[in-house]
């Protein structure tokens, strides 16, 4: 059984029972986890998994439906108030101004806060101090993802939310940026990172959310989520032709299929059920080339737990 | 107050490299002027309750089509344009609250309004011997009066609107009509009567008879049919941004 990790610490965030729905379609659903002072926190997930709209109604950018959201020790409505400069936040699709330029966009926003870094510092880490006189809208995708982040990094933040804060990054500026994360983290603040990118998710989180459908399905440390590797199975079959899941019934009855080319991998019962495996496949007139149990990568192991109504409620921190 | 003043620099380095703002604000007026003082010039009419002239009555008048520009143009269009982008959502993500937004923006185009009306002054003077029997204060108020409405009704538009491509089409529907029925392009009392009247009720309209009014000398109580209609669209504009307002 997959096991969780509470934060350890003085707490920056904490989140009890946070839902939030579109018409009929619950885009956050009974959301809990907590965030301390220090720690990096991963929320994990494909696009539309619900990330952005936990940060959204976390932050009251969005009003939840139900929910309690204690940021930095304040709690309710009056949050936003009270905390104000205390929190950062990059939002997924950020943008600014199109005819300001990068320095006067972040001189701007510095306005908006009691205390804040030097526009000087934030440029550096972020590196654009050779675009800092360039108009937002003359700005290639990264380096407007840059700003975005620039802009939240700003107040110098004790909770700090990054909403794809990598995405459109290249690998140069995505190492920078890791690093000042660290150093912050260092310092003490508290950073939410929500991201699809596993292995940035495993180098800095000191805990991971998956997220799938509206739903935490599983909270855990990297280490933890590297040992689940090992619990979930993954059989793999390879045939002589193309493989239909749909002629072999027996298969979703046993686990979760996804198909390969010219098979099929089951996630979930092992290689115990190898020999009911080869069976079906052989009366469903198959013939059958390899079959084995490997490991899943993490990546697989990701889909895996994303994939509809996973994992319940196991692992979901209380 | 330091956000305030922050924010609205911003916005008005954001107006000043706008090439399009700054034609429709300041360039096109003053070509009319210049057209229309050649060919009408400014000379006084034999008769008439008003001594006015063409360029007198024209001045305040193009100072309204610039409030019309800015409010039937530029703040619905700009406003959806950044809603759709996303610009408003992240700009409240970075605290940027909903009244500084507004403050800050109507704060700019009062600048841009005066600059113009200043621009106009300048030119009637300069180039057709333009005269003024009001008072300056009123102007000024009766300006800053004419000109928050009107731009009230822009945010109501930008409000009620959802995309910026709808903007463009229903705000240029409600432009150019009020445009040309309002008195600016052509003297009201040299229309059908009926075409007139339906003219006058617009918003524009009223600025329009409001602002030549007070520049002529006439009294705010002579005026007051125009204030009270104005003021009305005022708080019914007011009250339907506050209520229908989205920034995303």
């Amino acid at each position: 059984m997959f096991q969780w990790a509470p934060a350890v610490g003085p707490l920056a965030l904490e989140v009890r029972g946070l839902t939030k729905r579109y018409g009929k379609q619950i885009a956050a659903n009974d959301i809990h986890f907590s965030v301390a002072r220090g720690e990096i926190f991963g929320l994990l997930g494909p696009n539309g998994a619900g990330k952005t709209t936990i940060i959204e109604c976390v932050t009251g950018i969005q009003a939840a439906d139900s929910g309690t959201v204690v940021l930095l020790g304040a709690e309710g409505v009056p949050r936003a108030r009270q905390v104000r400069g205390q929190v950062g936040i990059q939002l997924q699709d950020a943008r600014f101004l199109a005819r300001l330029t990068v320095r006067e966009t972040l001189q701007m926003i510095s306005t908006l806060y009691r205390h804040t870094l030097p526009i000087e510092e934030v440029l550096d880490q972020l590196l654009l101090r050779k675009e800092q006189d360039k108009q937002y809208r003359s700005l290639s995708g990264g380096q407007r993802q840059r700003v975005a982040v620039a802009a939240a990094l700003l107040p110098d933040p004790d909770l700090l939310f990054l909403d794809e804060m990598s995405t459109g990054l290249d690998p140069s500026a995505r190492q920078q940026l890791w690093e000042v994360l660290v150093k912050l983290k260092a310092r003490g603040k508290a950073i939410v990172l929500s991201t699809h990118f596993m292995d940035e998710a495993v180098k800095l989180c000191d805990r991971i959310a998956f997220v799938s459908e509206g739903k935490l399905v599983a909270v855990g440390t990297p280490q933890e989520l590297a040992r689940r590797i090992t619990e979930v199975a993954c059989v793999e079959f390879i045939v002589a032709e193309e493989f239909a899941v749909e002629k072999v019934g027996l298969l979703s009855d046993l686990g979760r299929v996804e198909p390969v080319p010219y098979g099929a991998r089951l996630y979930g019962p092992g290689r115990k059920v190898i020999p009911q495996v080869v069976e079906a496949i052989g009366k469903a007139g198959y013939d059958l080339i390899r079959i084995g149990e490997i490991q899943p990568t993490l990546d697989e192991l990701f889909r895996f737990s994303t994939l509809p109504d996973a994992g319940q409620s196991q692992g979901v921190e209380r | 107050m330091k956000a305030l003043r922050a924010v609205a620099w911003a916005f008005l380095k954001i107006q000043l490299r706008e090439p399009t703002v700054l034609f429709f604000l300041y360039a096109f007026p003053s070509m009319l002027l210049i057209l229309f003082g050649i060919i009408f010039g400014n000379k006084l009419p034999p008769a008439g309750r008003i001594r006015a002239g063409y360029i007198d009555l024209q001045v305040p008048a193009l100072a309204v089509m610039a409030m019309g520009t800015i409010a039937f143009q530029q703040i619905p269009s700009s406003i959806a344009a950044r809603r759709e982008a996303g610009v408003l959502r992240t700009l409240r993500s970075q605290h940027l609250s909903p009244a500084l937004y507004m403050g800050a923006d109507l704060l700019v185009h009062l600048l841009m309004i005066t600059f113009n009306l200043v621009l106009m002054v300048g030119l009637g003077r300069g180039l057709f011997k333009m005269r003024f029997a009001g008072n300056a204060g009123a102007v000024v108020l009766g300006l800053m009066f004419c000109a928050v409405t009107l731009f009230s009704v822009g945010y109501m538009l930008a409000g009620v609107i959802p995309s910026a491509r709808m903007a463009a089409a229903i705000v240029n529907s409600l432009f150019f009509p009020m445009l040309f029925l309002s008195g600016i392009a052509i003297p009201l009392s040299t229309m059908p009567a009926k075409v007139g009247r339906v003219g006058g009720w617009s918003p524009m309209g009223h600025a329009v008879h409001i602002m030549q009014g007070l520049w002529t000398g006439q009294s705010w109580a002579e005026l007051q049919t125009s204030l009270i209609v104005l003021g009305a669209f005022m708080v019914v504009s007011v009250a339907v941004t506050l209520k229908a307002f989205r920034w995303r």
